[in-house]
């Protein structure tokens, strides 16, 4: 990493995407002296302790990469969905589906196979995508969830729970930054629930409230996140007062 | 000073040439540090340009134009512009009592 990297890391990351490409540029045009190091790093105490963001810099308006993520949460979290509907109407107890119905059994794991494929590429997305915004932390919690699901393909394995659980709950400080807190909050909600039920400690239903939960509350959790993926909340242009285009900028010096 | 910047702290100084440096036209990160070097003669660390420049936008007396690849200039708002005429009025009619009392006391 360079020292140019390092130092920009030490600011916010709300910061970071306001001023971080000019802040890089200046830096480069001018490498920093021992001086300015120490300058930076009193600069990035500063930006710390006294924000001096403008909310509205902070809008996001969504690229390509953007849409496209959402959209894969938006799928995997319909899929989730459709694989617990299809689980609890084949329930005994709450359905009349033939529980034998093998064509619709395919159907229910063949949605959750491609939701957790979908799942996987929405962690991963995020942690290439918002390194910025999660941090090393939380890239590397989402890679771990990304990593749980494959557990997660060959059956509920205790590895994979934990792994999942963690991973999710570990990122969601860090997914707030990204997407409204209440959805990163209800998506750490949802997994721990459903970790919890196929664990058993949820519920006296068995496996009934194991879909119930995982239809109720984990799919749901997914089709929010990617929404609020399509929407976000970081900016990635200046909102502030409307520009005067009659009045041309005057680039000065190097 | 503070006042007028709107309890800037110890960012009043940096401010003040920063805003100086803009009253001839929009100018970049690089060229605001450059220029306020060659009419103060100080040196503006990268950390506390930024530092001041965010203080100014927040408080309305610059704003950000359009990026230019990757740098970003910055011009005076209105506010701005006249937050600076009155410090340098402020400034100036500061500076004429006090060469006033000099010559006065010899």
């Amino acid at each position: 990493m360079s020292t140019t990297t390092w130092l920009l890391r030490l600011y916010p990351a709300a910061w970071r995407t306001r001023y971080g490409l000019e802040f890089t540029e200046l830096l480069l045009a001018r490498p920093p002296s021992t001086r300015d190091r120490l300058d930076i790093l009193r600069g990035a105490i500063d930006a710390r302790l006294n924000p001096q963001m403008i909310e509205d810099q902070v809008l996001r308006v969504p690229t390509a990469a953007d849409r496209v993520l959402a959209l894969a949460g938006v799928v995997a979290g319909a899929m989730f969905t459709l694989w617990a509907t299809i689980i609890i109407l084949a329930s005994p107890r709450w359905g009349s589906m033939d529980a034998g119905d093998e064509r619709l059994a395919t159907i229910g794991y063949g949605a959750g196979l491609i939701g957790m494929l979908l799942a996987v590429s929405v962690l991963l997305g995020l942690a290439a995508r918002h390194v910025e915004e999660l941090g090393p932390g939380g890239a590397l919690a989402a890679i771990v969830a990304a990593l749980a699901f494959f557990f997660a393909v060959s059956g509920a394995s205790l590895v994979g729970l934990v792994m999942l659980t963690g991973g999710i709950v570990a990122l969601a400080p860090s997914l707030a930054r990204v997407v409204h807190p209440l959805v990163a909050a209800g998506l750490a909600l949802a997994t721990t629930l459903l970790a919890l039920a196929m664990l058993g400690f949820v519920g006296s239903e068995g496996q009934t409230t194991f879909w119930l939960i995982w239809g109720g509350g984990f799919g749901p959790a997914w089709v929010l996140l990617g929404v609020s993926l399509r929407h976000g909340r970081r900016a990635d242009r200046l909102a502030g007062g409307p520009v005067d285009q009659s009045v041309a900028p005057t680039p000065a010096g190097a | 000073m503070n006042d007028q910047l709107g309890d800037i702290g110890r960012f009043a100084e940096p401010s003040l040439f920063i805003l100086a440096s803009l009253g001839e036209g929009p100018k970049h990160g690089y060229a605001i540090m450059t220029d306020v070097e060659a009419i103060s003669g100080q040196h503006l660390g990268p950390g506390t340009l930024y530092a001041a420049l965010a203080r100014l936008e927040k408080r309305g007396l610059i704003e950000a134009l359009e990026p230019e690849d990757r740098r970003r200039p910055y011009r005076l708002t209105g506010l701005g512009e006249t937050t600076l005429r009155t410090l340098l009025e402020g400034l100036s009619s500061f500076a004429r009592t006090g060469l006033r009392r000099l010559e006065e006391g010899r």
